[in-house]
């Protein structure tokens, strides 16, 4: 905690501006399956480390260069985040209605049980190895008067703010995304005007996943991939910014508690010791829920009854 | 109280000879191992407005619920436009012309008006019939033109009604399914929509079948009411029979 | 394993066996939270950490605190209470806020405290704090007996486990364990019967995290290390599987659950031939899918408790089939029942034991029946209530008179269920008065209410599924020791006799329902009218002068109508105060005595049931206009 002045506080910023990016991209990916389908997936920081994975695979097995590569990754991605909708959730879910249980904790627990099989799963395939990297990505440090920003920095500021406007653009002006919101405001009259929901469902896993892939890729670029790469500290930090944007949101918004997020953490080094700033973005989520309790009956409202499906 | 005999269509006793569209025999239905609906027989002829009366819990909701497929019947048979629904599921029968507006939450609050009946038009793969309806949606409420730039859930409760409405209409249904759609609603209102829903019957043939607690409302559109409580149908009417009714304190 | 010698073979087994020891008590503690009292966490290693970082963290900064003769023992309760402060302090945000609300929070705590240990450079960063025994002058010791060794720390963890097996025992087996299922299956109900629910979860948050922090302390003892990967997520996540793959609400699943992780260990090594690294991921993969098909398969674990197992088999057995098939109890077999009902000799545990105790003999009751005579038991003055631009309650005035039956009925939305809401205190009031035996109740919470006198039932029933008829019943009875958490400990006897009272007077008044041959059933089984006068007895069972129904009639057909009327009509006979919100208006005909008409949050015509129904207006604003 040196004294303040105004090249650290922009320093900061910066640093804040471009955290907060990597959490905004995080956030939305996990709101926009929570707030549709209201699966508590927490498995999603698994679908962030597997990118990660296969990306740096396709770098070193296959020398591919670093966009296709962090493309395969997230799409890898996507198809885990699906298949697990498809196949875990959707009948934990269908099997818990039938017998009166509570879906949610019941698929949430499904999401732990596969959090840990990807996780090991994941050191076990890559046992032998001592550090897993993404290739292709040179990083420079540019200047810009009193801060200084890194190229890789800049790529990812700019990646996720395309990602979360195309995501606007997508439930905005389209078709299926006027679904998705509709899935999303009230899925019963979704039902009522024929939107099968399991198939929304389904797209927004996809969506969701396909983000946290991507945050996961640049994450393992800034240091390296490690099966812990999305049970620390980033995955705790999309549920904190997916909570106090609110469920409801658009991606944009979102992205902008994410930086906001970021800003606030960079600025309170000021104040503490780094090693306390996980508790100031719990001390935000904690306040903000305990004066504005998130609707948790509307997710629980998501839970298909078994008649909804065409099986 | 008696129990009038349902007029069978076949003989065309009823005032106007109309087709059976939505016939629903032997109903049971309920939540999972609850039953609330006990062998309910009934049947909604086409260009036909069908009341059901009755109080809350009285099983009329979950009566829609069954025919609509959105709960699996527990028992009995459900006949739609000649074919067998009975274990239909809700987007089967949406496509094939059964629309359901729910009694609470009918609308996509989050969703702007325009959002909202383009959803209802989801299945019409024609531009040509959205457009139609779309106007025709507009001639019916006008006000949705006026808004259709805002969110549907900072409208007032009969303006939601309206969008609702349009929305259902939207889908281009054969059978209308509304649960107490006067629920909260100015009289003048309430006497808009239903207005706009007589329109409908006669011009197009729509049939619709009308969950009400206020027996006044539905009285001006109703041809036939059933009467249910405690989960079954206690009393077949004609409109003109209901209306010359002295109370209905003995119904509920 | 086959070439060790004797002493080798006693080392690895106690290895083991020290390993599922400290496994069952993280496992028993979350069970006892999770299983027994419905709160998910996914923080258990979160506060073993507590615990043992503290263990640490207090040896190696001061190995005076070894000087005792409790030895390694104080640091270890030093560390346990850590624990359990920090559990407690944690669940009491959590305490108005939904279950889901705890995943959350529970995750905070789990990342943030393993992040803390990370970084804080005292508590020795990623690496943690090492060697934590041989840093000490003699070693880690107990009473003398020094803990190099697995099987020197055995006897140690054995008598830990088995202290931490019975306090579960007790709390979970037990009235006070019959509250926390309670809470499981249904917070709003429990808060209805009277029961604290806020203070039994801080309660169990604390003691289940105190636990949590002793297993962590004996797991930093067991290898002499506190590290950050020894009380991650995923060590969380394992533990909540071992719980949900064992079966919530039996510890000896819990049991199991933990034994078969623990021995997977062997078999991938040793049986399997997997190197050292590669079977301990491979057993955590095989734990992982194991969690999976348990959760599709046989959801409540491999040994759930005995009512979750029963009602099991009960929903297998009538799966699809409804309900109508369940004959209804016979209205006179039970007039019958009622007159041996007198426990005169009874000891009076339940000062409020009104109704029943004052027949005489003949089973004529002693209280008067006759509005207007009788003198008024609940008043409330001035009753408001907004919601936001919406008026739910205004102004209302009603009366309560003893032994009648008061009916509310209007169309809906005119407020009727919230005016129940209003008097429990389950929603504060803007504005108004309600005086419950003179004392305005204005601003308690239910539970609260519930023990001054008035009890409600749900139109949704809201029975506790996974408790026996008998349960469910005896969670109503008021003023148990068993229910509290120092008499449970304290006064073993008392609690024990009393609970054989709570049970006789359970029986009573489920034989007074009808439904004295189902004690044992699980309630999730039964049809939904018989669930509907379990329900009735449970209310009863609290003794509580006013009943407040909510739809007593709704959702069952015409035969189970009539047993419910009947009953209704027998409790006022005994001199109770009833309060009934009905929209079957046969039902309100046959039972009211006085009837109040609600339009809109307001009273707008009281009376009896003939003098409403022929004034034209009410009909208007029942059945609208023509």
């Amino acid at each position: 905690m040196g004294s303040v002045n105004f090249g650290n506080f922009a320093q900061l910023l910066a640093d804040g501006i471009f955290n907060g990016t990597a959490y905004g991209l995080i956030g939305v990916g996990f709101s926009i399956i929570l707030s549709v389908s209201g699966r508590f997936h927490i498995a999603y920081a698994m679908t962030y480390t597997l990118a990660a994975y296969v990306a740096a695979w396709m770098g070193t097995q296959f020398g591919m260069p670093f966009w296709p590569a962090l493309l395969i990754g997230a799409l890898a991605a996507a198809v885990a985040g699906a298949l697990m909708e498809r196949l875990i959730y959707l009948p934990l879910s269908l099997r818990a209605l039938s017998v009166g249980s509570d879906p949610l904790l019941i698929m949430f627990v499904a999401s732990l049980g596969l959090t840990v099989i990807l996780r090991n799963g994941i050191a076990l395939a890559t046992l032998s190895q001592s550090s897993v990297n993404i290739q292709g990505f040179s990083n420079q440090g540019l200047n810009w008067g009193p801060i200084t920003v890194t190229t890789l920095n800049l790529t990812m500021f700019v990646t996720t703010w395309v990602l979360v406007f195309g995501l606007w653009a997508l439930l905005n002006l389209t078709s299926l995304g006027r679904m998705v919101r509709a899935v999303r405001a009230n899925w019963e009259m979704s039902l009522c005007v024929g939107i099968d929901p399991s198939l929304i469902f389904v797209a927004v896993f996809v969506i969701g996943s396909f983000f946290s892939g991507v945050a996961g890729v640049f994450s393992a670029t800034f240091s390296s991939a490690t099966p812990e790469l999305g049970l620390n500290g980033p995955f705790f930090y999309a549920l904190v910014v997916a909570f106090v944007a609110g469920l409801t949101s658009g991606p944009i918004r979102i992205a902008l508690v994410g930086v906001a997020l970021g800003v606030v953490e960079a600025m309170s080094t000021l104040f503490l010791p780094t090693q306390f700033t996980p508790l100031v973005v719990f001390a935000i989520l904690f306040f903000y829920v305990a004066l504005r309790p998130v609707n948790f009956k509307e997710l629980r409202r998501k839970m298909l009854p078994k008649a909804q499906v065409a099986t | 109280m008696e129990l009038h005999d349902p007029v069978p269509a076949a003989t065309g006793a009823t005032p106007a000879a109309k087709a059976t569209l939505v016939q629903v025999e032997k109903l049971r239905a309920g939540y999972g191992r609850k039953q609330v609906v006990f062998d309910v027989d009934l049947h909604v002829g086409k260009g036909e407005i069908v009341s059901i009366v009755g109080a809350n819990g009285a099983g009329k909701t979950t009566t829609l619920r069954t025919i609509y497929g959105m709960l699996p019947a527990l028992g009995g048979t459900i006949t739609y436009r000649g074919e067998n629904t009975t274990k239909a599921f809700a987007t089967h029968n949406a496509a094939r012309g059964m629309s359901l507006i729910p009694s609470e939450r009918f609308v996509f609050g989050d969703l702007t008006v325009k959002d909202n009946l383009l959803l209802g038009a989801l299945h019409e793969k024609s531009a040509a019939t959205r457009d139609a309806r779309w106007k025709r949606v507009h001639e019916l409420f006008p006000i949705l033109a006026e808004r259709s730039m805002q969110k549907a859930g900072t409208m007032s409760g009969g303006q939601q009604r309206m969008v609702s409405l349009g929305l259902a209409l939207m889908s281009g249904p054969k059978l209308l399914m509304l649960d107490e759609p006067s629920l909260g609603l100015a009289p003048a209102v309430v006497i808009e929509i239903f207005s706009a829903i007589r329109k409908l019957a006669d011009d197009e043939g729509l049939s619709v079948l009308i969950l009400e607690q206020n027996i006044g409302q539905a009285l001006r559109i109703a041809d036939r009411f059933y009467v249910m409580r405690s989960g079954r149908i206690i009393l077949e009417e004609t409109n003109a029979q209901m209306r010359a009714r002295k109370e209905y304190w003995d119904l509920f | 394993m086959i070439g060790m010698d004797v002493p080798q073979l006693i080392q690895t087994s106690a290895t083991y066996a020290d390993n599922i020891m400290i496994f069952v008590v993280f496992a028993f503690s979350l069970n006892l939270l999770q299983g027994y009292a419905g709160q998910v966490s996914v923080a258990p290693a979160a506060f073993g950490a507590i615990g043992g970082y503290t263990l640490g963290y207090l040896v190696i900064n001061d190995t005076s605190i070894l000087n005792t003769p409790l030895g390694a023992l104080l640091p270890m309760i030093i560390g346990m209470f850590g624990a359990a402060i920090v559990g407690a302090l944690v669940a009491f945000p959590a305490l108005r806020l939904t279950t889901e609300w705890l995943i959350l929070l529970t995750l905070a705590v789990q990342t943030i405290v393993i992040s803390l240990v990370q970084t804080v450079s005292k508590l020795g960063g990623t690496y943690g704090l090492q060697n934590i025994s041989t840093g000490t002058y003699a070693g880690l010791q107990v009473f003398g007996k020094s803990l190099d060794q697995p099987a020197d720390m055995f006897p140690l963890f054995l008598v830990l486990t088995l202290i931490v097996a019975a306090v579960c025992w007790r709390m979970g087996e037990s009235p006070y364990g019959r509250v926390l299922r309670g809470i499981r299956e249904d917070e709003i109900a429990c808060r209805s019967l009277g029961k604290n629910v806020f203070l039994y979860k801080t309660v169990v948050f604390g003691v289940t995290a105190g636990m949590a922090g002793l297993a962590g302390a004996m797991q930093v003892i067991n290898i002499s290390v506190a590290s950050p990967p020894l009380f991650d997520f995923s060590i969380s996540s394992t533990i909540v599987a071992m719980v949900v793959i064992g079966g919530a609400g039996n510890l000896w699943g819990s049991i199991i659950g933990v034994a078969v992780l623990v021995l997977m260990e062997p078999l991938f090594e040793h049986v399997l031939n997997f190197g050292a690294d590669q079977a301990a991921l491979w057993r955590l993969i095989a734990f992982g899918a194991m969690l999976i098909i348990v959760l599709l398969v046989r959801p409540a674990g491999l040994l759930p408790d005995k009512v979750t197992r029963s009602l099991g088999k009960t929903l297998a057995k009538t799966k699809d089939k409804p309900d109508d098939f369940v004959p209804h109890p016979d209205l006179e077999e039970m007039h019958v029942i009622e007159e041996h009902l007198t426990p005169a000799d009874k000891v009076q545990v339940m000062p409020r034991a009104v109704a029943i105790a004052d027949k005489n003999s003949n089973g004529q009751s002693a209280g008067t029946a006759v509005t207007g005579t009788a003198d008024v038991v609940l008043t409330v003055k001035g009753l408001s209530k907004r919601f936001g631009g919406i008026v739910a309650a205004e102004n209302l005035d009603i009366e309560l008179r003893r032994g009648t039956i008061t009916a509310l009925v209007g169309p809906n939305g005119a407020g009727k269920t919230t005016v129940f809401n209003l008097i429990t205190g389950a929603i504060r009031p803007d504005a108004g008065e309600v005086f419950l035996g003179g004392e305005n109740i204005v601003g308690l919470t239910p539970d609260k209410v519930a023990k001054r006198g008035m009890a409600r039932s749900f139109q949704a029933v809201r029975i506790f599924p996974r408790l026996s008829v008998l349960e469910n019943v005896a969670l109503g009875v008021q003023h148990q020791p068993g229910e509290k958490i120092v008499q449970l400990f304290g006064n073993i006897p008392r609690t024990m006799k009393v609970e054989k009272e709570v049970r006789e007077r359970s029986r009573e008044w489920l034989s007074f329902v009808g439904m004295a041959d189902f004690v044992d059933q699980p309630a999730g089984g039964l049809a939904f009218g018989q669930q509907k006068l379990v329900a009735l007895a449970r209310v009863l069972a609290t003794e509580a002068e006013v009943l407040l129904l909510d739809e007593p009639a709704s959702g069952i057909d015409h035969q189970w109508v009539n047993v419910m009327l009947g009953l209704i009509e027998q409790i006022r006979e005994q001199g109770r105060t009833v309060c009934i919100v009905e929209h079957n208006l046969h039902v309100v005909e046959r039972l009211a005595d006085h009837t109040y008409f609600m339009e809109l949050g307001r009273i707008t015509a009281q009376g009896s049931f003939a003098e409403l129904t022929t004034d034209k207006r009410l009909a208007e604003a029942y059945f609208g206009t023509a």
